[in-house]
C-alpha cells in the first residue's frame, strides 16, 4: 500500500496536458515493450510525442525533463479492436445512439464522423488504460467503414488515426439461436439469410461493375459512370487495399462465411467472430485469415461443451497458428465497459494462452490487425508515446493504473466523471467523529 | 464421415487438456462433474471427514487469512480451521500446498436456474409469486457457476414491477431436484424495484400501466403496506370475535407476504439506482417501522452511504457497471469501496449467469477501485452476501460449525490467473476440474456414438421385415470413433437395465 | 350480412332429414369366431369365440358356440384385444362469445373449473382418429386454462355424448398455464400461475366456509358466490379428483408440492421424461398418466451435427425406456396418446417401448387397457375381453405390438367400425381454397379454407360466418382424397361438420355432412405455399 502511495504521489507531480516538454525521459521503470521482453530499470525517451529510445543505456539529453519512475511499470496503452465507443453515450437512450443505421447496404457510412470527442465514456476508458480504439458502425449487412481513434483530442478529425480501417459486413446466421429474449424463428432466420446473401452478392457484383467502369473511364476508354457512394466505398475491398471485416459467430455461419469470402475472392479478410472459430483453427491458419475474437467470457453456446470452451478459444487459435486479437463484443453496453478488455485476455491466459500472447492480444496484435501497428501497441522507438503506468501486471484486476500518456501527453484523470464523483462523495463530511477505514482510500483516482 | 470433422478436431484439443498440470493432489472422492445433464449426476458422497492441508486459507471470519493452514470438515460441517490440525482416522486428506481456500462464493443477485419467466410483470405488485416454485435445478449454468467457485445464490424475481416476487436462496447442489437446492431456512426475501424498470421507461409496451414516474412507484408501494395493515386489522377483529358463525376474511397471499415485511420476517431486496429512490424507500420503511434488508444494484449508494448505514440496509452492487441506462449515468466503480468505508454492509453481485462464474474477480475490483483490503474485498462475495441473505449462520465464512462450503483455488483467489480446482458444498465435492477435464472425452464419445446410432436407424432400409437384426443398436461407425473407448454405459444397448443404471441416483 | 350466412348454414340445411347416429341395422348379436383372443395381459386363447349381445360381451372361450341369432365374423388369422383406453384426451373448449366471468365465473379467464366437457364429448374427427389407433374409451378433459374444468369418460362410438357417456364428471383438470407473458395479463409467468393456483384453492375453501358461516347466521354481510370457486370446493377440500398435467418431470415435482400443500386427491399427467427424476417421481406416490410421446429420430443435416444437443440425443435414446423404468420403480402408470400429433403413433411407440425400452408385450397391453381402466375406475366394465364387459375390442392382423400393427376393426359397445387402411397420399393440398357449399335445398355458400403443412401432417382453418378463420379439428389425405372435420359451433350448429373432397390439381369436389344435413362442396385453390416439403 505505502509503495503504491509513493508512486501515486510521484505521478501526481508529473505535468499534465498543455505543459509537456519537447523531450521527456521516464527513468527507472520496468518497461514492457510487448514487442520484446520486459526491461528492468529502463528509460523511455520521448520527443515530440514519439518514442525515441527505450532501454537501460538511454542517453538523456541535457534539456530533457526527467521523471523518476522507479517501481513503476510502463506498458503500451491497450488497443480496443472493435467498439461503438464515442458513437453512443447511454445506449438505452435513443438520442445518444449513432452506431446503427437502418437499411441493408450502408457501405458509405463512416463511423468517425460521429465520434464524440467529449463523451463521458472516453476519460473513463483512458483511466482504465484503453488509449486507442477501433470504432465501427453496426447497422445492416454492409455496415460501413471504421476508424482507429486515439481517445484524447479536440475533435474527431484530430483524434482519428486512420480512416477506412475496414469495411464491415455482417454475414447472416444460418440457423436460429436458441435462448435469449424473443429469439427469431427458423423461418425468420432463413428469410433474413436469403435477403442478406442477396444483398451481399448483388452489392459486390455491382461494385465490381462500378470498379471496371471507373477504371475504364480513368483510362479514357469509357465515359465516367455516375458516382455511387455506396459502391465507391467498397472498391478498395475488391482489390484488397481495405480489409473486409466479416462478422460470423456460429460454426456453420463461420464456415459458410469463409466459403463465401473465398468464392468472392476477398484477399484481405478479418473474421470478427466468437469462440466457435476455435473449431476451425487449422483452416483459418491455412487460409491466413486474421481473427478478431469476441466472447472469451461468454458461456458456451451448447450445454455439452466444456464449461471453459470460450475461455480456451484464444489458446486453441494460438496453438493452431492463427493471427488474432481479443475484443469484448463491442455492443452498446460494452462501450461503457471497454476498460475490462484486458481481463478478457487475462481469462484466456488463465486457461492456457501464454501470458505474453495474452498481453499482445490486446495491444500490439490489435494494432497490427488494424493497420496501426507502426503507431501504437508496443513501446519501440518511432512509435507514438502512448503508454500507461501501473503498479503491476495490467492483466491483473488488482493492479492499478497510475497514469496514461497519449502521444507523450499526460492524460488528466481528473476529467474522468467517475473519479470526480468519487472524490466529491468520498469527501462528503462524515457523521460525527467517523474516520476513514483505510488510509489513502480517497487518494485513489487523483493520479 | 465428413460430418465428424468439428468433433475430431475438438477431440484432439480436448485430449491435449486431459492431463491437468496442477490438479490438487490426494483427492480420491468421486464427484460427478462434467456431465451437462443434472439428472445424470448422483449427489456426490460425503466423506465422514475431510482435511485440506497446507493451504492459504481465507476464512472471511475472525481467523482472517492463514498461511499454511488446515481445514477440517466432519459430517459436512466445518470442525476446525488452523495450523497442524489432527485429522480423524480415515479422513480424506487433500494436500493443498500452494493452493488457496476460500468460503464458497455467494451471488446475492441471480436469475439463473429459474424456469417459466423471471418476471411476473403483469401487475404492479405481485408479492404472492414465489421463485421457490420455479427453481430449475437442470440449468447447466449451475454447473458452470460451480466451476467458478460459486456455491450459493439468491434467485431473484425481475424488476418489472414495484413489488415483485418472493426470492429464493439456493445452494448449487448440481444433480439434486429443485426442493433440495432451496435453502428453506434462509431469511425470506422479496424483490422490490424502483426507477426506470417498474415505470417501464425502456420497454416497448402497447399498453402503459401505472406507475410511469418515480413518485408513482412510491405510492404503489405505500398503498400496499397500508392495505396489508387493513388486512391484519380485519383478521384481528375476526379472531377476537366470539361469533362462531362470523364470515371470515378472505386469505390474501399477496398481503400476507407484505405483512411479513412489516413484521420483519421477510427482507426487502430492492432493485434501485438513484440516491433519491434509495432514500425514498428507506423513509417508507421507517414510516412503517421496519428496515430495508438490502438494496440491490444501488449504484448511487455511495451518495447516500451514511444514510444507508444509519438505516441499517445492506448494499449489493455491481462492481463496475454504468452508463447502460440514464439512471446509471452516475454509477462509479468506487461505489463498493465508499459504502464499505462508511460502514455499509457491501456485497458484489452478478445479475448475470455469465458473470456469476467469476465473482472472485469481481471482488478484486474493490481492490482496484478504492483500495479495499483484499480480505475485506473477498467478503463482498462471501460473508457479506451471506449476512444480507440471512444465511450467515450457515455459510459465508470458514468457521467451526458452519456448512463445509468451500473452494480450492489454484492460486490467489483475487488473481485473474487463478481457477477454481474444487468446489465443495456440505462437505461434498460438486466440482473437480481434474475430473471435468478427464470426463470430457467420454461426453464427446457418447455424443458421437448416439449420433451414429441415430443415423443407423435413419438409414435402415424401409423394407426390412420383422426378425431381422435391424433392432440391434448400432455400434458407432469406426471413422467417427474417438481414440478412447466410449463409456460403457453409453455404448451399451439402451435396455431398461442400462437406462436405470443411467438414472440410478 | 353476418346473420345471413349463419342462418344459411344453420337453418337452410334443416330442410334435410338429420343424419342421426350411424347405428348398424339388424340384431345387435355378433360372434367373432376362429379368432385368437388376448383376454387380458398374460392371458390368451389361441383360437376361440367372442359373443356380443346388446353391446356387452356375453361369452368368451375356446369352446364357445356362437348363438343361433348371431351374425358370424369369421376372424381366422386375426387377433382380438380389449379396446384400448386413453385416460387423458384433451379437447379445446368450443368457442363461446359470452364472457364467462359475467356469468358469475372467475375474473381470471384461466380459471374455468365450472366447465364440464360432458356437453361436448369427443368430436367425430378425433373419435375417428382415436379408433384408428385402437382406442375405444377415453377420459376427455377441457384443454384451455389453468383450472380447466371437469373431464368426462366416454366410449368412442357414434351418436354423441348421450350414447357414449360412462361418467359425466371424472375429475377437475389443471395445468400451470400462463397468459403467455408480458402485456397479456396475469399470470404471465409460471410462478404467477402457481400463485394463482394457490390463491384460487384458498379462495374456494374460503367461499365454502364463508357460506357455511353465512347460512348459519344470515344477519351479516352476504359473501359473494362465485360459480368457479363453488365448482372447486370439493377439489380444495380433497374430496374430488384433480388431474394435474405437466410439461416436464420437474413440473410433476411442482405439482407434487401443491398436492402436498393442499392435501389434494390427484393423478398426474406426465411428460415422458420421468426417467430423469425417477426416484423423486416415484416418491410422489400418485398415479401417473404418461404420454408415450417418443421424440423423432434426431435428424442433423449431414455436415452439421453441432446443432444436436446431448440432452436431445440422450432423450431420443432413453425415452422408450421410460414406461418400464416407471413400472420398475413401483409407480402406478397408464399410458396416453396425449401429445402425439396422431394418436396412431402410440402403436409404433408401444413397439419401440417394448423393442428398445424393455417393456414386455403384456406390460405394454396393461398400460393401455387394465391400467387406465383402473385409474378411471371402470375395471368392472372395461379393459379386458371378458364376459360382462362392454364389447369394446380391437381386431388386428397378427400381433398388436409390432413395428407396424395392422388394425382391421374396432368394436365400440358392440358396434363394428372397419378401419380402412389410409392410402398413401397422392396430393399435397396445402394452400388457400375457395369453397362453394351447396345445401340440400340448393342454396350456395362461400367459405375460405387455408391448409398448411404436408399431406402427412396437415392442419388448417376455415372461415366462419363472421369471416374469422376457425381451426379445423382434423385434416388428412388418403390417396387423392382430402378429409376435413371441424366444429360447427361457430355456424350455430354445435357438432361436427365433415366433408371429403377429391382433388385434382387445384380443384376439387366432394360432399359432406353437418348436424343439419348433407351438402356438396366444390373447391378451387387460389394460393399455393412456396415450399411444400
Amino acid at each position: 500500500m505505502s509503495r503504491s502511495l509513493t508512486l501515486l504521489c510521484c505521478l501526481a507531480l508529473l505535468p499534465v496536458s498543455g505543459a509537456f516538454a519537447a523531450t521527456t525521459a521516464y527513468v527507472g521503470a520496468t518497461v514492457h515493450p510487448v514487442s520484446s521482453p520486459a526491461i528492468e530499470s529502463a528509460t523511455i525517451l520521448v520527443e515530440d510525442g514519439k518514442i525515441v529510445a527505450v532501454g537501460t543505456e538511454v542517453e538523456i539529453p541535457a534539456d530533457a525533463v526527467s521523471f523518476d519512475m522507479t517501481g513503476v511499470h510502463l506498458y503500451p496503452g491497450f488497443v480496443h479492436p472493435l467498439s461503438v465507443l464515442g458513437l453512443t453515450e447511454i445506449s438505452s437512450v435513443r438520442g445518444t445512439r449513432d452506431f446503427s443505421e437502418i437499411g441493408e447496404v450502408n457501405s458509405d457510412i463512416r463511423a468517425e464522423v460521429a465520434f464524440h470527442a467529449d463523451s463521458e465514456l472516453l476519460p473513463v476508458a483512458m483511466s482504465g488504460g484503453i488509449l486507442t480504439a477501433h470504432v465501427a458502425p453496426t447497422g445492416g449487412v454492409f455496415r460501413g467503414t471504421s476508424a482507429a481513434v486515439k481517445l484524447e483530442g479536440w475533435n474527431w478529425e484530430d483524434m482519428t488515426m486512420a480512416s477506412g480501417v475496414g469495411a464491415h459486413v455482417a454475414y447472416p446466421r444460418l440457423r436460429a439461436r436458441t435462448g435469449g429474449f424473443n429469439p427469431p424463428t427458423e423461418e425468420e432466420v432463413k428469410e433474413r439469410k436469403e435477403k442478406a446473401l442477396e444483398a451481399l452478392n448483388e452489392t459486390l457484383d455491382d461494385t465490381k461493375a462500378y470498379a471496371t467502369a471507373m477504371a475504364a473511364a480513368l483510362e479514357g476508354k469509357a465515359p465516367k459512370p455516375e458516382y455511387d457512394a455506396k459502391l465507391a466505398a467498397l472498391v478498395p475491398v475488391l482489390d484488397g487495399r481495405m480489409p473486409l471485416f466479416l462478422y460470423a459467430d456460429e460454426l456453420s455461419q463461420i464456415e459458410s462465411a469463409l466459403d463465401w469470402a473465398k468464392e468472392r475472392e476477398i484477399s484481405n479478410l478479418v473474421l470478427v467472430t466468437g469462440p466457435d472459430a476455435a473449431y476451425l483453427g487449422e483452416r483459418l491458419a491455412a487460409d491466413g485469415v486474421r481473427v478478431l475474437l469476441n466472447g472469451v467470457l461468454a458461456r458456451p453456446d451448447r450445454d455439452w461443451e466444456p464449461y471453459d470452451a470460450a475461455y480456451t478459444a484464444a489458446k486453441r487459435l494460438h496453438e493452431a497458428g492463427v493471427e488474432f486479437c481479443i475484443g469484448d463484443g463491442g455492443d452498446g453496453f460494452d462501450a461503457a465497459h471497454v476498460r475490462n478488455l484486458p481481463f478478457h485476455a487475462a481469462m484466456a491466459a488463465a486457461h492456457g494462452l501464454p501470458h505474453d500472447v495474452a498481453l499482445r492480444s490486446v495491444t500490439l496484435s490489435a494494432a497490427e490487425l488494424l493497420g496501426i501497428g507502426d503507431r501504437v501497441g508496443s513501446l519501440e522507438p518511432g512509435k507514438d508515446a502512448t503508454f500507461i503506468a501501473t503498479n503491476g501486471d495490467p492483466l491483473e484486476i488488482k493492479t492499478q493504473i497510475l497514469g496514461a500518456w497519449i502521444e507523450g501527453e499526460k492524460i488528466d484523470f481528473s476529467l474522468d466523471r467517475q473519479k470526480r464523483l468519487h472524490e466529491k462523495y468520498d469527501n462528503r463530511p462524515r457523521p460525527d467523529g467517523d474516520q476513514p477505514a483505510v488510509e489513502g482510500l480517497r487518494e485513489q483516482g487523483k493520479g | 464421415m465428413t460430418s465428424a470433422k468439428p468433433f475430431s478436431m475438438r477431440f484432439i484439443f480436448l485430449l491435449a487438456l486431459a492431463v491437468p498440470a496442477s490438479a490438487v493432489c490426494g483427492s480420491a472422492v468421486a464427484s460427478t462433474t462434467g456431465d451437462p445433464s443434472a439428472w445424470r449426476n448422483d449427489r456426490p458422497e460425503q466423506p465422514s471427514a475431510v482435511i485440506v492441508r497446507n493451504a492459504t486459507i481465507w476464512t472471511s471470519g475472525p481467523r482472517g487469512k492463514l498461511e499454511g493452514g488446515d481445514l477440517l470438515v466432519r459430517g459436512g460441517k466445518i470442525r476446525a480451521v488452523g495450523e497442524g490440525l489432527t485429522a480423524p482416522a480415515g479422513a480424506l486428506e487433500i494436500d493443498a500446498a500452494g493452493k488457496h481456500v476460500t468460503p464458497g462464493l455467494i451471488d446475492a443477485h441471480s436469475h439463473a436456474a429459474i424456469t417459466g419467466g423471471v418476471n411476473e410483470g403483469s401487475n404492479i405488485t405481485t408479492a404472492e409469486v414465489r421463485i421457490q416454485d420455479v427453481i430449475d435445478s437442470t440449468d447447466v449454468d449451475i454447473y458452470r457457476q460451480l466451476a467458478g467457485g460459486l456455491t450459493a445464490a439468491n434467485l431473484m424475481h425481475g424488476s418489472a414491477n414495484s413489488i415483485g416476487g418472493q426470492t429464493a436462496t439456493i445452494k448449487l447442489r448440481w444433480g439434486a431436484p429443485p426442493a433440495e437446492l432451496f435453502m428453506a431456512n434462509a431469511f425470506a426475501g422479496i424483490k422490490f424495484a424502483l426507477g426506470e424498470n417498474p415505470k417501464q421507461s425502456n420497454w416497448n409496451v402497447d399498453e402503459r400501466r401505472y406507475p410511469q414516474t418515480r413518485p408513482g412507484v412510491e405510492q404503489s408501494i405505500r398503498e400496499r403496506f397500508t392495505a396489508a395493515l387493513d388486512y391484519r386489522r380485519k383478521w384481528n377483529e375476526h379472531n377476537a370475535s366470539r361469533d362462531r358463525n362470523r364470515v371470515p376474511p378472505r386469505r390474501d397471499l399477496q398481503l400476507e407476504a407484505i405483512l411479513e415485511i412489516l413484521d420483519g420476517k421477510r427482507g426487502i431486496q430492492s432493485h434501485s439506482y438513484r440516491a433519491d429512490e434509495i432514500i425514498m424507500l428507506m423513509r417508507i420503511a421507517e414510516d412503517f417501522d421496519f428496515t430495508v434488508k438490502c438494496f440491490q444494484h444501488v449504484l448511487e449508494g455511495y451518495k447516500v452511504a451514511d444514510e444507508l448505514a444509519s438505516h441499517g440496509a445492506g448494499a449489493s452492487t455491481f462492481s463496475d457497471w454504468w452508463a447502460y441506462k440514464y439512471e446509471v449515468i452516475d454509477a462509479i466503480p468506487y461505489n463498493g469501496a465508499i459504502m464499505w468505508d462508511r460502514d455499509v454492509l457491501v456485497s458484489f453481485n452478478s445479475d448475470s449467469s455469465e458473470l456469476a462464474r467469476r465473482m472472485n474477480l469481481e471482488a478484486a475490483k474493490a481492490v482496484r477501485y478504492g483500495n479495499v483490503p483484499e480480505e475485506e474485498a473477498l467478503k463482498f462475495v462471501t460473508l457479506n452476501p451471506a449476512i444480507q441473505l440471512g444465511v450467515d449462520d450457515r455459510i459465508g465464512s470458514l468457521e467451526p460449525g458452519k456448512d463445509a462450503d468451500f473452494v480450492i483455488w489454484s492460486g490467489d483467489p483475487l488473481s485473474t490467473y487463478s481457477v477454481a480446482e474444487q468446489t465443495w458444498i456440505d462437505g461434498r465435492k460438486y466440482f473437480d476440474r481434474a475430473d471435468d477435464l478427464a470426463r470430457r472425452d467420454a461426453v464427446t464419445a457418447e455424443r458421437e456414438a448416439l449420433i451414429s446410432k441415430a443415423r443407423s436407424f435413419k438409414e435402415k432400409p424401409e423394407e426390412e421385415g420383422e426378425g431381422s437384426d435391424e433392432t440391434a443398436p448400432a455400434e458407432p461407425e469406426s471413422e467417427t470413433e474417438p481414440e478412447t473407448e466410449p463409456e460403457t454405459e453409453t455404448d451399451a444397448e439402451p435396455t431398461a437395465g442400462a437406462l436405470r443404471q443411467g438414472v440410478n441416483r | 350480412m353476418k346473420c345471413t350466412r349463419a342462418c344459411a348454414w344453420g337453418f337452410a340445411l334443416t330442410a334435410l332429414v338429420a343424419a342421426g347416429a350411424a347405428q348398424a341395422r339388424g340384431p345387435a348379436v355378433h360372434a367373432l369366431t376362429d379368432v385368437r383372443i388376448v383376454v387380458a395381459p398374460g392371458q390368451t386363447i389361441e383360437k376361440g369365440t367372442v359373443v356380443i349381445r346388446d353391446g356387452v360381451i356375453v361369452a368368451v372361450g375356446a369352446d364357445v358356440a356362437p348363438p343361433a341369432d348371431a351374425r358370424i365374423w369369421e376372424h381366422t388369422d386375426l387377433t382380438v384385444y380389449p379396446g384400448l383406453i386413453d385416460a387423458y384426451v384433451e379437447r379445446s373448449w368450443p368457442r363461446k362469445k359470452d364472457d364467462e366471468a359475467a356469468d358469475g365465473g372467475h375474473e381470471n379467464a384461466l380459471v374455468r373449473p365450472e366447465r364440464a366437457i360432458t356437453v361436448h364429448g369427443v368430436d367425430d374427427g378425433t373419435a375417428k382418429k382415436l379408433r384408428e389407433a385402437g382406442f375405444t374409451t377415453v377420459a376427455v378433459a377441457p384443454e384451455d386454462g389453468l383450472f380447466r374444468g371437469r373431464s368426462a369418460i366416454l366410449n368412442l362410438g357414434d351418436g354423441g355424448p348421450d350414447q357414449n357417456l360412462l361418467r359425466a364428471s371424472h375429475a377437475q383438470n389443471v395445468t400451470f398455464a400462463t397468459t403467455g407473458g408480458f402485456g397479456n395479463g396475469y399470470p404471465g409467468s409460471l410462478m404467477g400461475s402457481v400463485a394463482l393456483f394457490r390463491q384460487t384453492l384458498l379462495d374456494a375453501r374460503w367461499q365454502e366456509k364463508a357460506w357455511s358461516a353465512y347460512s348459519a347466521n344470515p344477519a351479516q354481510k352476504r359473501p359473494p358466490m362465485n360459480t368457479a370457486l363453488a365448482a372447486l370446493a370439493d377439489v380444495a377440500g380433497g374430496r374430488e379428483l384433480v388431474v394435474l398435467e405437466g410439461d416436464d418431470a420437474l413440473d410433476a415435482l411442482r405439482s407434487a408440492s401443491m398436492i402436498g400443500e393442499f392435501g389434494l386427491k390427484a393423478h398426474l399427467v406426465g411428460s415422458g421424461d420421468e426417467y430423469k427424476w425417477l426416484d423423486e417421481v416415484a416418491a410422489i406416490g400418485v398415479p401417473l398418466i404418461v404420454p408415450l410421446n417418443l421424440p423423432d429420430l434426431p435428424d442433423p443435416p449431414k455436415e452439421d451435427d453441432m446443432v444436436l444437443s446431448l440432452e436431445e440425443l440422450r432423450h431420443w435414446d432413453q425415452a422408450p425406456g421410460n414406461p418400464k423404468a416407471l413400472l420398475d420403480a413401483g409407480v402406478t402408470v397408464a399410458l396416453t396418446a396425449h401429445g402425439l400429433d396422431d394418436p396412431k403413433k402410440i402403436l409404433s411407440n408401444l413397439w419401440q417401448a417394448t423393442d428398445r425400452g424393455g417393456l414386455s408385450a403384456d406390460e405394454a397391453l396393461a398400460l393401455v387397457t387394465t391400467a387406465p381402466a383402473g385409474l378411471l375406475e371402470i375395471s368392472d366394465r372395461a379393459g379386458t375381453v371378458a364376459k360382462g364387459k362392454m364389447a369394446n375390442l380391437v381386431v388386428v392382423e397378427g400381433d398388436l405390438f409390432t413395428e407396424k400393427p395392422k388394425v382391421r376393426e374396432v368394436w365400440v359397445d358392440g358396434h363394428r367400425f372397419e378401419i380402412k387402411e389410409s392410402k398413401p397420399a397422392e396430393i399435397e393440398p396445402a394452400g388457400t381454397w375457395n369453397l362453394t357449399v351447396t345445401t340440400g335445398d340448393g342454396q350456395t355458400l362461400p367459405a375460405v379454407m387455408v391448409l398448411t403443412g404436408d399431406a402427412a401432417n396437415l392442419s388448417g382453418t376455415i372461415s366462419d360466418p363472421d369471416g374469422n378463420q376457425v381451426p379445423l379439428s382434423s385434416a388428412s389425405v388418403s390417396g387423392m382424397r382430402l378429409e376435413i372435420v371441424f366444429d360447427g359451433t361457430a355456424y350455430g350448429m354445435p357438432g361436427d361438420i365433415e366433408f371429403t373432397m377429391d382433388i385434382e390439381g387445384d380443384s376439387g369436389s366432394g360432399s359432406g355432412t353437418s348436424p343439419a344435413g348433407e351438402f356438396t362442396i366444390k373447391g378451387q385453390r387460389s394460393e399455393t405455399p412456396e415450399v411444400i416439403r
